[in-house]
């Protein structure tokens, strides 16, 4: 189920240079969403930009939802040209959340940079429920995170810089393969899920260091250009095994796939 | 009492003359929780081969300021999978249902529209001859006159239902296609499919969809859509569907004056699946303010100061 709903936006933050962090509230939308899913945001009553923009909703809490981005261009910049009380144009939900296996005992969240929204909706999601998860972040740097300082989620996540800059430095991948290293050691991997959303290097790294056969389920959530966001215009395909064709849609049999069913572009 | 909106296209009458394009309504359900279909006159489903098609490889969007360059290459489920998944829904819905049909050979049309005769519920076809994006057929059929007046001739033995012929707007003239399809026994004409278009990223070099060369469409076709619906208008008598670019109730009035019976919204849909209500709301609105009676006195009614109007830019 999917509805068109015009939310009010209730707060609007650029919470680091050039990423914007705003709550808007859509009961609708919340009440039908689960971690995973994106709105269609329609950024003016004009048609330029043309089409609408896709961002993951990041968190929800009781009827208003968080959307969390970074000014990339035209439609990302007038998005955070908005203020509280204005009103946006979303349609939504759209697409598959994660899976969430009731036999999974460990669950392992990875976000890469503006991957993380969807990441600390299913972490606030599982923790709520009492599941063990562990999130990390893995980012260039400080700028890069999209959380702001005195959110609360920062202290509880695992976060990895390649310039360092207090934090552990490296790549993101590394203390998750440590940390599937331990588990693997004590017990078992097969009651741990694992789950990212973040740029293609990031995909295509967790495809080549995860133990694919070990664990219970691995899912990523994919971006791509969109035009209607609902199945129609067949224009956010992907190269993915799972369907009638070597192509998939983003948008409705996504955004999220298994791990290892994506081609990662310009990887063979 | 009739409605104000009402238009007639040949045998086929449609309550608006806002139309689904295809390939922008998917197969006509997917929109049906967000948008009531009734608002619309009809629509065409994405455009349906004898087999599934897999499409173009990605990426196959990309949007270029106020217009969108696509190459899906008529990604779809085949005939088989719609006649029985899709079309038995059709009764349901309460609008005109024109089912979408584009092939690689001629001999599969008359195979895609023979098997759509089984199912219920269907008002007519549009014979999609302009696809820019597949290699086989597609928009090589309407650059042939030849060839659309023999593939609309034999599809038209092959029913009685209603049969439109969509045009590409990539020859230099579309009269002699227009004519041809008319000719073959066409009840109406759609036009435009896409216009052929490219962009490219000057930092990478690299085109910025897979095929290089794409479909163009929304807004900024719209003067390229105008022309085309009007030398079309003038080379036949048989109804005229006009599309390229419509965004507003104007946009509607302008096509019809050039030539439209009706008219088709295509790109728009995705950023406003609602559209078709907004805009048959401000025609019943222009038409009482200006004191005309049905939309329809429209057609045609380009006021031109020489006779030889068809274009030579002088
Ligand atoms: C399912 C999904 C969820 C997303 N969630 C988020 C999120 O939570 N936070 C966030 O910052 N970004 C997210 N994105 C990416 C976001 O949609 C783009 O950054 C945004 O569309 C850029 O628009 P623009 O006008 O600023 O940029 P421009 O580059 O000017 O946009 C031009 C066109 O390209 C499209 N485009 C550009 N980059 C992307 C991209 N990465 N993915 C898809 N389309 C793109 C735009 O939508 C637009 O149609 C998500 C994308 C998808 C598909
Ligand atoms: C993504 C996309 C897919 C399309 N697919 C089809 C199709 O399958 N068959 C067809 O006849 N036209 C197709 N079209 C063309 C439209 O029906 C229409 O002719 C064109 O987009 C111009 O109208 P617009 O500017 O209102 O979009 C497609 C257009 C777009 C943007
Ligand atoms: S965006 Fe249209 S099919 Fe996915």
């Amino acid at each position: 189920m999917k509805v068109l709903e015009t939310g009010r936006i209730t707060r609007i933050q650029e919470i680091r240079p050039g990423i914007f962090s705003l709550w808007a509230s859509a009961p609708e939308i919340c009440s039908l969403a689960v971690p995973g899913q994106f709105v269609h945001v329609r950024i003016k009553d004009q048609f330029l930009p043309l089409l609408r923009r896709p961002l993951s909703i990041g968190r929800v809490e009781e009827n208003q939802l968080e959307l969390v981005w970074r000014v990339v261009g035209e439609g990302t910049r007038l998005l955070g040209q908005l203020g509280a009380g204005d009103d946006i144009d979303l349609l939504g939900p759209l697409g598959h959340g994660f899976t969430i296996p009731d036999d999974a005992e460990q669950f392992l969240l990875i976000g890469g940079g503006l991957g993380m929204p969807p990441m600390v909706y299913l972490y606030n999601h599982l923790t709520m429920r009492g599941r063990k998860a562990t999130l990390f972040l893995g980012v260039r740097g400080r700028d890069d995170i999209p959380l702001s300082d005195d959110d609360p989620i920062l202290s509880q996540a695992r976060i990895v810089a390649e310039n360092g800059e207090g934090f552990r430095k490296g790549l993101v991948t590394e203390p998750v393969n440590e940390l599937l290293d331990e588990l693997a050691t004590k017990s078992t991997l097969t009651n741990t899920a694992l789950y990212s959303c973040g740029p293609w290097g990031l995909i295509g790294a967790l495809q080549r260091t995860i133990p694919q056969q070990s664990l219970l389920l691995t899912e990523v959530s994919l971006e791509q250009q969109m035009g209607c966001g609902i199945g129609v215009c067949q224009g956010c395909a992907v190269e993915a095994e799972g369907g009638p064709t070597p192509y998939r849609l983003v948008c409705s049999d996504g955004p999220v796939f298994d791990l290892f069913s994506v081609e990662v572009p310009g990887a063979k | 009492m009739q409605s104000k909106l009402h238009v007639n296209l040949g045998s086929l009458s449609f309550e608006s003359p806002i139309v689904a394009a295809s390939g922008c309504y998917g197969y006509g359900i997917e929109y049906k929780d967000v948008a009531d279909p009734r608002h619309l006159g009809g629509f065409v489903t994405k455009s349906i081969s004898l087999t599934r098609w897999k499409g173009n490889p990605p990426p196959r969007l990309t949007e270029v300021g106020h217009g969108l360059i696509n190459s899906i290459g008529l990604a779809n489920m085949g005939v088989e999978e719609f006649v029985n998944e899709v079309a038995p829904q059709f009764p349901a819905l309460q609008t005109r249902k024109i089912v979408s049909v584009a092939c690689k050979v001629m001999e599969e049309y008359e195979e895609v529209v023979a098997r759509l005769e089984d199912a219920e519920g269907i008002d007519g076809y549009e014979l999609n001859i302009s696809c820019p994006n597949v290699k086989e057929g597609g928009m090589a059929f309407s650059q042939n006159p030849a060839v659309t007046e023999e593939l609309v001739r034999r599809v038209r033995k092959r029913t009685n239902r209603w049969i439109m012929a969509k045009l590409t707007p990539n020859v230099a003239d579309v009269a002699p296609g227009a004519k041809a399809a008319e000719a073959g026994g066409a009840d109406a004409l759609s036009l435009i499919n896409t216009v052929v278009g490219m962009a490219v990223d000057w930092k990478s070099r690299r085109p910025r969809i897979a095929t290089v060369t794409g479909g163009y469409s929304g807004p900024p076709i719209k003067p390229i859509a105008l022309a085309k619906v009007w030398q079309a208008y003038n080379a036949v008598s048989v109804p005229i569907v006009g599309m390229g670019g419509i965004t507003t109730w104007s946009d509607v009035v302008e096509f019809m004056i050039v030539g439209a019976s009706a008219v088709q919204v295509g790109t728009a849909l995705y950023a406003v699946p609602g559209l078709p209500e907004k805009l048959n709301k401000e025609l019943l609105n222009y038409l009482d303010q200006e004191g005309i009676k049905y939309l329809s006195e429209l057609v045609g009614s380009l006021k031109t100061d020489r006779a030889a109007s068809v274009g030579v830019p002088s």
